[in-house]
């Protein structure tokens, strides 16, 4: 086990120390730190971004915009999940419009909001219009896997509706909510920053790498792309880790 | 005792062309606990369903069971895998019994199951037997009027479904209701119950009934006057 879990850490070390290779190599040959920089130039960037005024305040502004949008659309698509999934008349009600936004490119999303809504506005009916669709279908999904068995049992026992919510169907689904808010969450991200590129909000990452790009600042873009990984891994993290803890345990 | 609990009259019920039921009348005693014994498939758990009002009858009419209180023991456990033993029992108790009487009740039936040590396990860590045990625990602690049985000792071992039989009849004379106890096992049958109905196979009509005068007590696997009739049932049985 032990000797396994270091040839893992081997194996992931051994990748990250390639991708820098390559990229540096790949710097090295088109030689324009203006198309790719290196990681050194990269990482300095990235150092003068972390000790400059306004960083933390656009950081903070981008994760308080995702975490506020996903949170939205988390409760909401728990709401619209729970009641299709326990009513087959709501379901059939809102597949047509679920199916119309998922198949909605964001970047339409996007330019629409730009049209109807101030920049920040834009940003979080945009994260809302991705992501809300994604956990209503999964709740429903989770709640349509229930065994009927286990409901009939609970309706004979006339056990009460609330009852009937925080013990059978909210655990029920947790599996399924737990994947749907690790997509979710990290789609999040992506379409924040896509959404903060063009919205153009005073504060918000999305908004620094356009200005970058503007002035041919690549370095800078690089920086900032890194930042925008590491909050995306950072999230991952933490909800896996708090899955595999609430996960499941019964087992 | 010789009150009617519920009383069924000319039902039938059909899936496609399938008959199941042909036709069943009787009437069952308050307090009392009627078998109705007969092979796998002639339709006894489709009789249960209907008199639980889970399913309608095609034709006919069951009286008196209205919406009167019913612990169901279905034929597999049925427990959440996500609760511990004793949360499944609260899942189904919480919103009948008194929240101060709920812990003291749950214990207590768990422990008649014998099956207390288990009370903070989840299911899937127990056997198919000790799932059975929680599940009968889970209907016995359930307050009902009517208490419907369908195979509850299949998947147990002769000497712990002994146990367990002696253990119900105990929990039963202490707080009597009318109990439906659906088995293709004419010992089970003839050793639990006040009446024994035979059902032919489908479509499941009353081939035979017996009324079991023996007290009780005396009521021992071995006893003579069960082991005549228990040859007498099978030997009915067989004849299909």
């Amino acid at each position: 086990m032990k000797a396994s879990i270091y040839k893992n850490r081997l194996v992931t070390i051994s990748s990250i120390l390639t991708l820098f290779l390559v990229w540096s190599m790949a710097a090295a040959v088109v030689g324009k730190e203006i198309i790719l920089p290196s990681p050194l130039v990269t990482l300095t960037q990235l150092y003068h971004l972390l000790t400059s005024g306004g960083f933390w305040t656009h950081l903070g502004a981008t994760l308080s915009r995702g975490l506020l949008g996903f949170g939205l659309s988390f409760l909401a698509g728990l709401f619209f999940g729970l009641l299709s999934g326990l009513h087959s008349a709501f379901k059939s009600f809102f597949h047509l419009w679920l199916t119309v936004i998922r198949s909605t490119p964001s970047m339409a999303l996007i330019l629409l909001a730009l049209i109807w809504f101030e920049s920040d506005a834009v940003t979080l009916f945009v994260t809302f219009l991705v992501v809300f669709p994604l956990i209503t279908q999964n709740v429903t999904e989770g709640l349509a896997q229930i065994d009927p068995r286990l409901k009939e049992m609970a309706r004979l026992y006339r056990v009460r509706f609330p009852t009937i919510l925080y013990r059978m169907y909210l655990p029920a689904i947790l599996p399924y909510l737990a994947t749907a808010a690790a997509a979710g969450l990290g789609l999040t991200w992506k379409v924040m920053i896509a959404a903060e590129v063009l919205a153009y909000p005073r504060w918000g990452i999305g908004a620094r790498m356009d200005t970058a790009r503007t002035y041919l600042q690549t370095p800078e873009v690089f920086a900032w792309t890194i930042v925008v990984i590491t909050i995306s891994l950072f999230f991952d993290r933490i909800l896996n880790a708090l899955i595999r803890k609430q996960l499941l345990y019964w087992e | 005792m010789n009150q009617m609990e519920f009383a069924l009259s000319g039902i039938t019920k059909s899936y496609g062309p399938v008959q199941v039921l042909a036709g069943l009348s009787l009437t069952v005693q308050t307090n009392s606990i009627v078998a109705f014994l007969g092979p796998s498939g002639c339709g006894k758990t489709t009789l249960l369903s209907i008199i639980a009002g889970l399913k309608a009858p095609d034709q006919g009419q069951v009286a008196g069971v209205d919406d009167k209180p019913i612990s169901y023991l279905f034929q597999e456990p049925r427990l959440l895998d996500w609760l511990t033993v004793a949360e499944n029992l609260a899942f189904v108790l919480k919103d009948h019994i008194p929240r101060s009487a709920l812990s003291e009740r749950i214990d207590y039936y768990l422990e008649q199951m014998e099956i207390a040590v288990h009370r903070n396990s989840y299911p899937r860590r127990l056997s198919g037997g000790q799932r059975q045990r929680v599940a009968i625990a889970r209907a016995l602690a359930y307050p009902s009027r009517l208490l419907l049985m369908d195979e509850p000792f299949k998947s147990l071992d002769l000497s712990l479904k002994w146990a367990l039989m002696t253990r119900f009849l105990q929990l039963w004379t202490a707080d009597p209701r009318t109990v439906i106890l659906v088995t293709h096992d004419p010992k089970e049958a003839l050793l639990l119950a006040d009446e024994v109905y035979v059902l032919s196979p489908k479509p499941a009509l009353i081939k035979s009934h017996h009324v079991i005068n023996l007290p009780r007590p005396e009521r021992k696997p071995t006893a003579l006057p069960l082991l005549q009739l228990e040859q007498q049932i099978t030997a009915e049985l067989i004849r299909d």
